[in-house]
């Protein structure tokens, strides 16, 4: 299981009332979206579900970049635990408390 | 014994051992490492952004052999990153011009010019001539195709890519961690991703991502320190912060995985985000 630095606040809720947390990050212009470079959440069940959540907060722009129809948008790379959610069940993977999620954009230039 | 001194034994002329002093002082270079470097053969896959700092600076380290191959020409839209190739040069073959700063940098090196494509016709037979690989494309097909070469022959692979403020580089061991399709699974539909042309690219940005590269190439050349496998590295200009994503090899890959599906190269039918490479 991943080491995860929990902040200051979500250890506190975590010691409280037992509410895990996973780590999301984001790179790129995936910032521009969200104004972080990083956040924690409670424990989500699925991929969709999480994004969901994070679309909800970040807004339409984020949402819009994160998905396409019912599917992951043709812009994003997601990883979890450093593995492409793409060789794994996709939008349907399941997530386990303190998985860590990175979300950045594919990089076409050179 | 002294460096210096190692260096006449290893048959380097005066000139060379001035040329590569300041590495050959190194204690971690020497003038053994730097007979290693010499004997370097490295190929660039595009004459662009990307490839115009890591072919300077591996020509300048003494980089035996360096082969580009490229088959665009110089454009004046390029000249505000492309740093190998000059206002004189308008509508020259990227590769030709190439040749002629990196000869006059260091007559040393034998520079090979390749005026064509990278296809899944003669990669690996182009390839496999070289120690090192080094990615300068503008497109996802040509960075899938060379990756999935590399790995069915072994060599490494040196993958960096930019865009507006942001870049990335990461470096490909085949057998050591995650190939570039581990990472970002198949290439994207044709105008998914933004290219250079559409969201623009700070000009000074491929310089940084591109020295990275050379970095990594020498490191490998000379067997110090540790690679970017299985550290995605990211640079956002704006904020000037890296950081790094850990990235796993995938025992699915197509190519790299336990059971490959993909045995040969195969041309996409998707032109990626533009059809030259190096943009």
């Amino acid at each position: 299981m991943p080491v995860v630095k929990l902040p200051a606040a979500c250890i506190f809720v975590h010691l409280s009332v037992g509410v895990m947390f996973m780590k999301v990050m984001f790179f790129a212009y995936i910032r521009d979206y969200t104004g972080t470079k990083e956040t924690y959440y409670q424990h989500c069940q699925t991929l969709k579900e999480l994004l969901e959540k994070l679309s909800d907060q970040y807004g339409e722009k984020f949402r819009a970049k994160i998905f396409q129809g019912e599917n992951l948008g043709p812009e994003i790379i997601i990883l979890v635990n450093g593995r492409h959610v793409e060789h794994l069940a996709g939008l349907a993977t399941k997530l386990n408390e303190y998985d860590e999620i990175s979300i950045f954009p594919v990089v076409a230039g050179g | 014994m002294s460096s210096l001194r190692e260096a006449e034994i290893l048959k380097f002329s005066e000139d060379q051992i001035a040329r590569y002093s300041r590495h050959i002082i190194i204690g971690e270079v020497g003038s053994k490492g730097q007979k290693k470097i010499c004997e370097g053969r490295v190929l660039i896959v595009g004459a662009g952004g990307l490839g115009s700092p890591v072919a300077y600076y591996l020509a300048a380290a003494g980089v035996g052999t360096i082969c580009i191959i490229d088959d665009d020409v110089v454009d004046l839209s390029n000249l505000q990153r492309q740093i190998l190739h000059t206002t004189g040069d308008l509508g020259k073959a990227k590769a030709d011009s190439a040749r002629d700063k990196l000869t006059a940098l260091n007559p040393d090196c034998r520079v090979i010019p390749r005026r064509e494509r990278l296809t899944a016709g003669n990669a690996l037979e182009i390839i496999k001539e070289y120690d090192a690989v080094v990615d300068g494309t503008d497109n996802f097909t040509t960075r899938f195709l060379i990756n999935d070469a590399c790995v069915m022959l072994g060599k490494p692979f040196f993958h960096g890519g930019v865009l507006r403020f942001f870049g990335q580089a990461l470096t490909i061991i085949p057998g050591q961690g995650p190939c570039y399709r581990c990472i970002f699974g198949e290439p994207p539909v044709p105008g998914a991703a933004p290219t250079c042309a559409e969201a623009g690219v700070l000009g000074v940005l491929p310089g940084t991502i591109g020295v990275i590269q050379a970095t990594e190439v020498l490191k490998y050349l000379l067997g110090l320190g540790d690679l970017l496998v299985g550290r995605l590295l990211t640079y956002d200009a704006l904020s000037l912060r890296f950081d790094e994503i850990e990235v796993k090899r995938n025992p699915g890959c197509p190519v790299c995985g336990d059971n490959p599906s993909i045995t040969e190269l195969k041309d996409s039918q998707q032109p990626g985000c533009n059809l030259q490479h190096g943009e």
